[in-house]
């Protein structure tokens, strides 16, 4: 793997591996736009990811909050990074 | 800790192992959570401090069924969880840090008495980026101290499936960083909706499935009571905890009658209310004032308060039933949901007959097509007005939508009962 990313490393920007699904967390938005905090991803078939943003939080919650004021459509997925701590 | 709460000795049916056991059943519950939220707090860890716990608990369990329960358990505990945790720190290089401030953390057992964290282990386990399963599997274990076997046998699951969803329950709360405190106040409200609906939910299935089919299931009910108790003296000035509090009293102040001795179903208007806990009623109904002083209603409130009207009345008849339409129009507001108009319709007939009730039903239909009692409630009205077939037609439909032994006994009766003369003759 270390290979392909030399290979490939001018082309790559920033990388993260992500966490398994099962530690993912949704917020979804209701008609009214209410924010709803679910269990696990949000990808079910033809869903599609419009775009992805890295963060830096201390917990969950501080992650659910900034989702929860995401003026955009559509769900949020919330998933861990892969950390070396 | 498989082996604590329901290891009892085969050999050792006499009173007083009995009455040890029993004494042993409740200082465990109290303190297993107690211990439980205090060792998260210190490790950050769901799992090595449930290993702790279950391990204390195990050592206690040998050790007082044969001194007796210690003046001050909790200290008896926190004790051996040091002792415990010098074992892990020992093995585990990961943990060795933080074990060893908790092994140094306290002095004489005497004189510990670790902080209540219970509240913040609650909210953690009930919250919301975990499954509503994952949330009632973690409660029940952390904060009650349920061994898996046990919340096994209350959901009639393999305990090896309780198992694996507890360890991924507690991975994702390590990995995703679920944050171990008591909401702020913007979200406390949301937040503590999740908690009841996990304590009502236990409730709940402990009710239905109370029948006697499975007498080795466990009663979730007494665990539900308990833990909204807990709630209620955690946070007394939160309406709707003591709402749920006085709603699952008061069901089971009445819990007893709902079956006769065949394990028959008997409809509330046939219950022997002289049978009720009337001291658990008038506890639960002043529990539900209480509430209603604090002028923040909600749907547990309302509904204790209907339950309340139902359980003071000292017949069907002598109901309050124009009370109980109001708390009705007032849940639905709250819970607009068909079933809760089912149940409305239903205290309306009592007030304005059964015409308007079947009409308030027939607006219904649709979504509550495939519910069995939707059914059953229209085949008893149709029957108070005289239009037999239609009421035969419906406790058949009712009969093919519910696999609930009690509940086909009661409507195979009436459909037997209902048997017109007339209908025997051209069967003849």
């Amino acid at each position: 793997m270390g290979r392909w990313f030399a290979a490939n490393g001018s082309r790559i920007g920033a990388t993260s591996q992500l966490q398994g699904h099962e530690t993912a967390t949704s917020v979804r938005f209701g008609q009214d736009g209410t924010a709803m905090v679910t269990d696990g991803p949000f990808l079910e078939g033809k869903e599609q990811i419009g775009g992805y943003a890295e963060i830096e939080v201390s917990d969950l919650d501080e992650a659910l909050e900034m989702a929860r004021t995401w003026p955009g459509r559509g769900t949020v997925e919330i998933r861990p990074a892969v950390t070396s701590r | 800790m498989a082996g604590t709460r329901d290891c009892g000795d085969p050999a050792g049916s006499d009173i007083a192992v009995t009455a040890t056991e029993q004494a042993l059943t409740a200082a465990f519950r109290d303190e297993a959570g107690l211990l439980a939220a205090s060792l998260v707090r210190m490790l950050g860890d769901f799992a090595v401090a449930e290993e702790i716990v279950q391990d204390c608990l195990l050592a206690a369990w040998e050790r007082w069924r044969v001194d007796g329960i210690p003046d001050n358990p909790a200290g008896w505990l926190w004790t051996s969880a040091r002792h415990r945790a010098l074992d892990i720190a020992r093995r585990d290089a990961r943990y060795r840090a933080k074990l060893v401030i908790l092994a140094a953390s306290c002095g004489t057992y005497e004189d510990a008495q670790p902080a209540d964290d219970r509240l913040a282990l609650i909210f953690t386990c009930c919250h919301p980026a975990l499954s509503r399963e994952a949330q009632v599997a973690l409660t029940l274990r952390t904060v009650c101290g349920l061994s898996p076997r046990q919340i096994a046998s209350a959901f009639l699951a393999s305990e090896h499936a309780i198992a694996q969803r507890l360890t991924r329950a507690r991975r994702k709360i390590a990995t995703a960083a679920i944050p171990y405190r008591v909401p702020d106040a913007d979200h406390l409200a949301e937040r503590l909706a999740a908690v009841l609906a996990v304590i009502y939910l236990m409730f709940n299935e402990g009710y239905l499935t109370s029948s006697g089919d499975y007498p080795e299931r466990r009663a979730l009910t007494e665990d539900a009571e308990w833990l909204a108790a807990l709630l209620a003296d955690l946070m007394p000035s939160e309406p709707e905890v003591l709402g749920l509090l006085a709603l699952i009293r008061l069901h089971r102040a009445r819990a007893k009658t709902r079956f006769d001795r065949d394990g028959q179903l008997v409809l509330l208007a046939d219950q022997d209310r002289a049978l009720w806990d009337h001291a658990a009623i008038a506890g639960a109904a002043d529990l539900v004032v209480r509430a209603s002083r604090i002028r923040r209603p909600g749907p547990y409130q309302l509904q204790a308060a209907i339950v309340a009207c139902h359980a003071e009345a000292p017949s069907w008849e002598d109901t309050d039933w124009p009370q109980i339409n109001l708390l009705y129009d007032a849940l639905l507001a709250y819970l607009p949901s068909p079933v809760v108009a089912l149940h409305r319709a239903i205290a309306r007939s009592q007030v304005t007959g059964p015409v308007d009730a079947l009409a308030d039903l027939d607006a219904l239909g649709g979504p509550l097509d495939s519910y069995h009692l939707f059914h059953a409630t229209r085949a008893h009205l149709l029957r108070e007005v005289g239009r037999l077939a239609e009421a035969r037609r419906a406790d058949e439909q009712a009969l093919g939508l519910t696999a609930n032994p009690a509940e086909r006994a009661l409507l195979e009766q009436r459909l037997t009962r209902a048997r017109t003369p007339a209908d025997r003759a051209r069967r003849a």
